[in-house]
C-alpha cells in the first residue's frame, strides 16, 4: 500500500505502483525502476499474471499506473467499462510477424498460396494490416483496425485464408505458405520476430504498447519522471541489447 | 556466421603483383602496402575534390588498391547481434589479397559501362528500391515510409526518370545489384570480397565495437557517414552529409580503407546463412514484395552499414555488422568495393 503525503499541495504518492504483465513489460519495468530510482522516482513493479485485472486494478486506484497494453487495447476497455484511463507515453511494439517454414521471402509467395490467420478479431485485424503493408492484399480504409478476410478488396495473388486459433498457429506452419503470429504465441514456439520472420510490423505500429494513468494523475510530475525514465538511454540500450529488435521501440 | 569463400590459410605475399612504388605503411607489422599512388582523401575537403578516379585508373591494374598481407583474425563478434557470433572458436585465417581503399565511384562504374555498355539489373527491370526522408504525415501513411520502389530509378538515375547523377562523379555507386557489382570486378578482373576478407579489412587488427556503440573521436564528432538524430524524419548532419557522402571524406582505419563503415553498404560474394538478425531499419524486400513478382533474389551478406544506420534503427556501425540482402534487388543505399586475390 503506497504512502501519501499528508501536508502541502504536492499529493504524489511516494511510491507509484505500476501494473505490468509477465514478459517484456515486467522485465523493461524492472530497469526502469532502477534508473528512476536514480532520478528520485521510487516505482513498485506489480507483476499480473491475469492482464484482464489491470486496467481495473488502475481505475480503481489499487494502481497508480500501468505498463502491458496496446492503444488500441486500452481504447477498447475504456468503452466497454468506462474506465478514465489515458496514454501518457509509448513503450515497445511486440511485433506480430510473419512466419513460414517454406518460404524465406515474401517474394516467394506463389498465387492460390494458403496463409494462416489469428481466429482471435483484434489480431486478425492486426495481421491484415500487415498484409496490406507488404502489398499483398487491400482493404477499404473504413475497415480500420476492425478487418476481417471478408473486407479485402483486392487480393492479386489470389491467396487462401484460414483462421486459427492464435495458439494453434505455429503447429500450422507445416501446412501453410506462411502464419501471422502474435508475438506471445510466437515466443511460446521459441520463434524472434527478427530472427525468424519474414515480415514483421514496424517498431510504430498502430500496436505500440504504452503506460496508462488515471485521467485525472497524466499532468502530475511523477508521470513525466515516470516516461523521463522509460524513454531513458540505459534504458534504449536495454531493449537492443537484451531484445535485438524482436522487442522494438517506437520512441 | 556465413564462412562460404572463407580462404583458410596461405599467407601470401605480394611479390611481383606489386606496383612500381610500394611502400610499407602503418604501424610495426601492419600488413598493408600501398601500391600505386594512392589518392589524397580523409577529410571533407579532400574527398570534395576527388575526381571519383584513382591515380593511375587504367594504366595500373592496382589502381585505387592497396595490398593487404594474410593473417588471422575473429570472423564475428559477442558484442552483436545475434548473427554476428564468431562461428569458430578462434581466430580464421584469411589470405593476401588487393582491395579498393574506397567504395566502386559512380565515376568508375560509367568508366565500365562506357566501355562495356552493360545495362544494370535496375535499367532491366525498370527500377529499384529508393531511400526518401519522409515527413511525418507520410509516415502515418505506411511502414517503412522512407523505402519507395520507384520506377525508372537506377545508378544513372538516383532518384528516378528526370535525375542524374551530375556532381555525383565521386560518390559510391549504388542502385546496382550483386550482379551489376560483380560485372564491373570481373571487367578489372577481379572479384568481390568473401564476408571475411572485407570484415578481416574492416577491423585492420582492431577489436569490434559494442552493438549500440557509433564511431566518434574523442572529441564526440562522428568518424562514419552514418545517421545522427532521429531516423527516418531529423538527420542532424552532425557527420556532416545527409545522404550519401563522396568516398574518402573520413579519416581511413588503420589499413588505409576509407569509408568501411557508413555511408553505403557493401556487397560481399558470400549467401547470408547462419542464425538470421532482421532489419529493424525497414527491409527494403518490404517494398519490393509488392512491386516485383520475379524470382525473390538469394539472400546475400551486405556489410559496412550506410548513412541510413542509427541510434534507432539498423544500428549496423560494426565491422561485424551483417545484413542479407537479396542478390537481385538494387537498393540507393547498397554499394561495393572489389578485390584482386594474392
Amino acid at each position: 500500500m503506497a504512502a501519501f503525503a499528508s501536508a502541502g499541495a504536492d499529493t504524489s504518492p511516494q511510491v507509484i505502483r505500476i501494473g505490468v504483465s509477465a514478459g517484456p513489460q515486467a522485465e523493461i519495468m524492472e530497469e526502469v525502476k532502477g534508473v528512476a530510482a536514480g532520478k528520485g522516482l521510487d516505482l513498485q513493479v506489480v507483476h499480473f499474471d491475469d492482464e484482464n485485472k489491470i486496467d481495473a486494478a488502475l481505475d480503481a486506484g489499487t494502481l497508480d499506473a500501468n505498463s502491458f497494453q496496446d492503444l488500441p487495447y486500452l481504447d477498447q476497455q475504456k468503452q466497454a467499462h468506462g474506465y478514465h484511463l489515458v496514454d501518457v507515453a509509448y513503450t515497445v511494439t511486440l511485433p506480430l510477424a510473419f512466419y513460414s517454414k517454406k518460404l524465406t521471402s515474401l517474394r516467394g509467395l506463389k498465387p492460390g498460396d494458403t496463409v494462416a490467420l489469428p481466429k482471435t478479431l483484434a489480431d486478425c485485424a492486426r495481421a491484415l494490416i500487415l498484409l496490406q503493408n507488404y502489398g499483398l492484399i487491400t482493404f477499404p480504409d473504413t475497415a480500420g483496425l476492425h478487418a476481417t478476410p471478408r473486407d479485402l478488396s483486392t487480393n492479386p495473388r489470389k491467396l487462401k485464408f484460414i483462421t486459427l486459433a492464435p495458439a494453434q498457429l505455429p503447429g500450422a506452419l507445416d501446412k501453410v505458405a506462411f502464419a501471422a503470429i502474435p508475438w506471445a504465441v510466437a515466443e511460446q514456439a521459441g520463434l524472434q520476430p527478427a530472427r525468424d520472420a519474414i515480415g514483421m510490423e514496424d517498431a510504430r505500429s498502430p500496436y505500440a504498447n504504452v503506460i496508462a494513468v488515471r485521467a485525472q494523475d497524466k499532468n502530475r510530475p511523477w508521470v513525466a519522471q515516470l516516461v523521463a525514465a522509460y524513454h531513458s538511454e540505459p534504458i534504449k540500450h536495454y531493449i537492443l541489447a537484451h531484445y535485438q529488435d524482436s522487442v522494438r521501440r517506437p520512441w | 556466421m556465413a564462412k562460404k569463400g572463407l580462404i583458410l590459410a596461405a599467407l601470401a605475399v605480394a611479390g611481383g603483383a606489386l606496383g612500381a612504388v610500394a611502400l610499407r605503411v602503418g604501424a610495426f607489422n601492419a600488413p598493408v602496402t600501398i601500391g600505386p599512388p594512392p589518392a589524397a582523401l580523409g577529410s571533407p575537403e579532400q574527398c570534395s575534390r576527388y575526381s571519383g578516379l584513382p591515380p593511375q585508373w587504367g594504366s595500373d591494374r592496382h589502381a585505387g588498391m592497396v595490398h593487404l598481407a594474410g593473417g588471422r583474425f575473429v570472423f564475428g563478434t559477442t558484442l552483436g547481434y545475434q548473427d554476428e557470433r564468431p562461428a569458430e572458436s578462434g581466430k580464421v585465417a584469411v589470405a593476401a589479397f588487393w582491395i579498393d581503399q574506397t567504395e566502386v565511384t559512380n565515376r568508375q562504374f560509367a568508366a565500365f559501362v562506357a566501355a562495356t555498355a552493360y545495362v544494370t539489373t535496375a535499367e532491366r527491370d525498370g527500377g529499384a528500391v529508393v531511400f526518401h526522408k519522409p515527413d511525418y504525415a507520410e509516415l502515418k501513411t505506411r511502414p517503412y515510409a522512407w523505402w519507395s520502389y520507384v520506377q525508372g530509378a537506377d545508378w544513372n538515375h538516383p532518384t528516378g526518370p528526370g535525375s542524374d547523377r551530375k556532381g555525383l562523379d565521386n560518390q559510391p555507386v549504388t542502385l546496382v545489384t550483386q550482379a551489376d557489382a560483380l560485372a564491373y570486378a570481373h571487367w578489372l578482373g577481379r572479384d568481390l570480397p568473401t564476408e571475411a576478407e572485407w570484415e578481416y579489412a574492416a577491423k585492420a587488427g582492431r577489436q569490434d565495437a559494442k552493438l549500440d556503440e557509433a564511431p566518434r573521436d574523442a572529441a564526440g564528432k562522428p568518424t562514419a557517414n552514418y545517421w545522427q538524430g532521429s531516423f527516418p524524419v531529423l538527420n542532424t548532419g552532425a557527420d556532416g552529409h545527409e545522404g550519401l557522402a563522396p568516398v574518402g571524406c573520413y579519416a581511413a582505419n588503420d589499413w588505409k580503407l576509407y569509408d568501411m563503415i557508413g555511408n553505403a553498404w557493401e556487397w560481399t560474394a558470400d549467401p547470408y546463412s547462419g542464425p538470421h538478425q532482421g532489419h529493424a531499419n525497414g527491409d527494403t524486400a518490404s517494398v519490393a514484395a509488392a512491386s516485383r513478382t520475379g524470382r525473390p533474389g538469394q539472400p546475400m551478406v551486405i556489410k559496412g552499414g550506410s548513412f541510413l544506420c542509427s541510434q534507432d534503427f539498423c544500428v549496423r556501425y560494426r565491422a561485424s555488422a551483417r545484413e542479407a540482402q537479396e542478390d537481385n534487388l538494387p537498393a540507393s543505399h547498397i554499394g561495393f568495393r572489389t578485390v584482386l586475390r594474392g
